[in-house]
């Protein structure tokens, strides 16, 4: 009884801390999202996001890192160990998710998902 | 990446990690490298597009460090206040002055934005003259400052004759070999001469651009092959001086272009034997990417094979007369140049008084540097041109200054708060000046970018003829020009309003009440701005005007032929193939049939040098019943022809008949004049029936009968006046002199347009002879056009220039004058309640407008007549002081002064008494 009270607790704290960061930035999300299959370096996920956004949004390097640098001290990013191969720049670092910016990243996306579907009850665009 | 792109990348990459240090070191650390690295790929990328999307870039990526990293930084300075830390910068007496130069800047920041269209006005005003002046610094600096691609170019001389007549010939052999074997100063004397071949025996047989060189040669310029080996320092070839040849086998040296474009640069190469002008050739090696003789450097062209020429020491120190080989040396360590000039000097006196030169021949030698020699021609026009944006951003700055200005006025309270405050004269200075200063740069920055975009469109546009163009870039040198120009231009504008400011009475109280009207000296000075601007103006515009004059009278020059309808290509007949004159001559017989066979073909005709490209060379003559005195003969520049050419070049006869078909070998030999020939030499006799001889030093005379005289044709340029001139029929010039043509221009004059000419013309020479290609075929018009490129390319940019100034003169006057009727409109209201009507407060404005135009006008015309001489160097036809220019500018200016005078002249006018009375 105890050892689920104790783990009732953690869940709740935790998915406080997720709350703390919503909403998110638009660019914050596709920074996310586009680490969620792998980590890439600052080329891949310049280049996601523009394949994300349709050559929408490309971001330039000071604003990439400055997001890349918040992310990370807000504990949702780390630097991943893999390392660049032999034939690429050695200068390169690849960028992972932390387990709490995973779930950040979810629980941006389901909150924008009750805004779109509020948005269709109100019959402002149609259901997908 | 091509060197313009590549040199602007690496530019833009070294400005973009000057601006990373805006951010904090932590950052710069942690994220440095990755971000420098992501923008390489980024502007790689751009950089596969446009010019457009290549500035869209810059610019982006600019504004992004800027703003990232002020924010970075401005972040740490509150975290560390925030601790109660003040960073060590701001402590200590230096620290003062960061911190004050920090606070003056942020404060200039601040003030103009707050001002945003002063500021973009501004901005723009100076980015056009800074970015027009970094263009043509570039330019310059590419075509007149930057080494040349040898690596000891400085050491490198060139070696050149001169005798009665020619103030500046080539070498001969024989004084070739006297100056490599007796000169002290000078290593490693060498001669070359350029041409071209035919190079057959893998694929279609190809004209390709060959020199001779003397091995020599390869350690004056330090070539280092791609592959292979260099040539050997014996190895040789006898050059064909009209004695039978005596070699069959040729080593050569291969360029890199033609060694990728024929050969896929095929490394089995170098070994392989290949035909060259029906000989065998060994490739020995392959030239560097990019190699260029001196004398390509000039040409604008590359050489694609360079063979030896080999020297018969006993035999060719006897050829004395063919000044035909460029010749270069090294300057020995040790000597300088004047020494080694010096040398050569004495030595060439010397040979005259051996005896080898007659004493009235005035035969010398002398040295100049190699890079001399290269960027020597078209250094007056480049700096004229830099002269002349030089003046354009003393114009803007000029305008920037009024616009500071009227500034002043409104910030007169600011100031005038800021004094009572307690801020020193020198402090509040310090302030404007910083704030002018920041101005200039963001207009160098912006200027910058302008360059970039001039400087590609100046070498696309520019003409060939200008050596090294290609060469010019955007690299640190004219980021570092144009760095001080900026800051030196926010001096320039910014001290005369910063001084005016900080020491003039307070007219103005703190409450903000206009206490005087009292102006007339702050108007004074932006009237003197005004009138200094105008007077730049002028040089500007006059300068323009001359050129477009100057080139409107080269192009109306008569080049004594017509060059429409005229499709000429150039033959060079291999020596294998054609050994004797009566090959050579059944040739160009059987070829001209065909191509006269061809429909829509009038004329066609062989001849032995190209009109309006340069020099062909000068030969003695001597004319019947007429002393001859040695060392000074008669001397006129030679054609060889065949019978049709005056037809086919639409010369006219003045006098007698052009030559016909029966003028041939073995019939009696005759002659052809042009008129300056005829008027220099047989002023108060009719030439016609004289003869002369071109033999003036052997027995055997060969008297030619003079039997037409034709109009003279403009051989070098448009803008040389021409040369006395002889034509020979080419069977005729055999037998004389026993020297075979292989190498003739033909030309086809055709009906219609001459470019449409080339498959048929192209075919008719396929069935004469199929080994043979048709080379360096053009519409004569096109070849005329092209010899006026440089003239065009200069006048175009100052005429640019010059309607900038125009315009920004224009602004300023505008400027001055709005201001001024702004300022008086209390005593406008005034004088219309008196009574005053419209039209007299029109002239009243106007007036004041066209009198500073008119001081103006006058100190530009001075200015321009007493420092027109270096504009001289680029002009034809016209003088400095052209009147009919300075009139017509004189009108233009006025015109454009009234224009300016006017729209405030009418909002003057419309002043309404009561409110204008009322507002005070």
């Amino acid at each position: 009884m105890k050892a689920s009270r104790k783990e009732g607790r953690e869940g709740a704290s935790s998915a406080a801390q997720v709350e703390r960061f919503l909403p998110l930035k638009p660019v914050d999300f596709m920074v996310l999202m586009a680490l969620l299959d792998e980590p890439r370096h600052g080329y891949g996920i310049v280049k996601d996001i523009e394949r994300q956004s349709e050559g929408q949004v490309s971001l330039m390097p000071g604003n990439l890192y400055a997001v890349l640098r918040r992310l990370m001290a807000d504990g949702l990013l780390q630097e991943s160990p893999r390392q660049p191969a032999e034939d690429e720049d050695q200068r390169r670092r690849y960028y992972g998710l932390t387990e709490t910016g995973r779930a950040v990243a979810a629980a941006e996306a389901s909150r924008m998902r009750r805004l779109v579907s509020s948005a269709e009850k109100a019959k402002l665009i149609g259901e997908a | 990446m091509e060197p313009a792109r590549r040199a602007s990348f690496r530019l833009m990459m070294w400005l973009c990690r000057r601006l990373g240090l805006l951010y904090p070191q932590e950052v710069r650390r942690s994220c440095g490298p990755q971000m420098e690295h992501l923008l390489e790929d980024l502007a790689r990328e751009a950089y596969r597009g446009g010019p457009a999307a290549r500035l869209r870039f810059w610019t982006r990526a600019l504004s992004d460090l800027l703003l990232r990293g002020a924010d970075a930084r401005l972040k740490q300075i509150r975290r560390s206040l925030a601790r109660g830390v003040l960073s060590s910068a701001v402590q200590g007496r230096g620290g003062i002055i960061v911190g004050t130069l920090r606070q003056d800047l942020s404060f200039a920041w601040r003030s103009l934005r707050r001002n945003p269209l002063f500021t973009i006005v501004a901005v723009l005003t100076l980015a056009l003259a800074i970015g027009a002046n970094s263009a043509i610094f570039s330019l310059v600096n590419g075509v007149l400052l930057q080494p040349l691609p040898y690596p000891d170019p400085d050491r490198i001389v060139t070696l050149w004759s001169t005798w009665r007549g020619q103030p500046k010939g080539q070498l001969s052999m024989a004084e070739f070999l006297d100056f490599r074997d007796q000169v002290e100063s000078l290593e490693h004397v060498s001669i070359w001469s350029s041409g071209s071949v035919n190079l057959t025996g893998q694929g279609e047989p190809e004209r390709v651009r060959a020199t001779l060189i003397t091995p020599s040669l390869q350690q004056v310029l330090s070539i280092r092959p791609h592959l292979g080996s260099l040539l050997p320092a014996d190895a040789g070839r006898v050059v064909s001086t009209g004695q039978a040849q005596d070699t069959d086998h040729y080593l050569a040296l291969m360029g890199h272009a033609l060694w990728m474009n024929r050969f896929g640069g095929d490394p089995a190469l170098v070994g392989e034997t290949l035909q060259i002008d029906g000989v065998p050739a060994q490739i020995v090696g392959i030239l560097p990417p990019g190699f260029r003789l001196p004398t390509d450097i000039v040409a604008g062209r590359s050489t694609d094979l360079i063979l030896p020429l080999t020297v018969k020491e006993s035999y060719d120190r006897s050829i004395r007369g063919w000044h035909q080989y460029a010749a270069a040396a090294l300057i020995k360590d040790g000597f300088s140049l004047q020494q080694a000039d010096a040398e050569v000097r004495q030595r060439a006196r010397r040979f005259t008084e051996q005896g080898l030169y007659p004493e009235e021949g005035l035969y010398g030698a002398f040295l100049t540097p190699l890079k001399e020699e290269v960027v020597g021609p078209s250094r007056d026009a480049l700096w004229v041109l830099l002269a002349a944006v030089g003046f354009l951003l003393l114009i803007a700055c000029a305008n920037v200054a009024g616009l500071q200005m009227a500034r002043s006025d409104l910030r007169r309270l600011e100031m005038d708060l800021r004094s009572a405050l307690g801020a020193g004269r020198g402090r509040l200075m310090m302030q404007l000046l910083t704030e002018n200063v920041l101005l200039a740069l963001l207009g160098g920055a912006a200027g910058l970018f302008l360059a970039m975009g001039l400087v590609e469109l100046l070498v696309t546009l520019g003409p060939a003829s200008v050596p090294r163009l290609q060469e010019a870039a955007l690299d640190w040198r004219v980021a570092l020009f144009t760095l001080l120009v900026s800051f030196f231009t926010g001096l320039l504008f910014g001290i005369a309003p910063a001084l005016r400011w900080s020491r003039s009475s307070h007219c103005y109280g703190l409450g903000g009440q206009r206490v005087s009207t009292a102006g007339a000296p702050r108007q004074r000075l932006r009237s003197a701005v005004v009138v200094a601007e105008v007077a730049l103006c002028v040089v500007l515009v006059i300068s323009a005007g001359l050129t477009v004059r100057s080139l409107y009278k080269l192009s109306q020059v008569d080049p004594g032929f017509d060059p429409d309808n005229l499709l000429v290509f150039f033959l060079g007949l291999p020596e294998a193939a054609y050994p004797d004159e009566q090959a050579v001559e059944d040739f160009h017989r059987r070829l001209l049939e065909q191509i006269r066979a061809l429909p829509s073909v009038r004329h066609a005709a062989s001849f032995r040098g190209l009109p309006l490209t340069g020099s062909i060379g000068d030969w003695d003559f001597e004319i019947e019943g007429r002393p001859l005195v040695e060392g000074n003969e008669p001397v006129g520049d030679w054609q060889v022809v065949t019978p049709d050419y005056f037809a086919t070049m639409g010369m006219r006869l003045l006098k007698g008949r052009a030559f016909s078909q029966a003028d041939r070998r073995g019939a009696q030999h005759v002659v052809v004049v042009n008129q300056a020939l005829a008027e220099t030499y047989f002023p108060d006799s009719d030439p016609l029936g004289q003869r002369i001889s071109q033999n003036t030093r052997g027995q055997d005379k060969d008297w030619a009968t003079i039997v037409g005289v034709v109009e003279n044709v403009r051989q070098v340029s448009f803008a040389r006046p021409p040369n006395s001139t002889f034509y020979r029929p080419m069977e005729q010039f055999h037998e004389a002199t026993g020297l075979i043509r292989h190498a003739m221009w033909v030309g086809v004059r055709g009906s219609g347009d001459a470019a449409a000419l080339v498959p048929s013309v192209r075919q008719a020479l396929a069935q004469v002879d199929p080994q043979l290609p048709l080379s360096a075929a053009a519409p004569f018009s096109q070849i005329a056009s092209r010899s006026l490129s440089a003239q065009r390319f200069v006048t175009l940019l100052l005429a640019l220039f010059a309607l900038s100034a125009l315009g920004l003169a224009c602004v300023g006057i505008y400027g001055v004058l709005a201001y001024s009727v702004n300022r008086r409109r209390r005593e406008i209201g005034i004088r219309m309640a008196l009574g005053a009507d419209a039209r007299r407060l029109l002239t009243m404005v106007l007036g004041s407008g066209l009198r500073l135009s008119l001081i103006g006008l006058l100190a530009g015309v001075l200015l321009t007549l007493s420092a027109g001489g270096v504009l001289q160097a680029v002009l034809f036809g016209v003088t400095v002081s052209d009147p009919l220019t300075y009139a017509a500018i004189v009108l233009i200016l006025l015109a454009s002064a009234m224009a300016a005078s006017y729209l405030p002249a009418r909002r003057a006018v419309r002043v309404d008494p009561i409110a204008a009375l009322r507002s005070d």
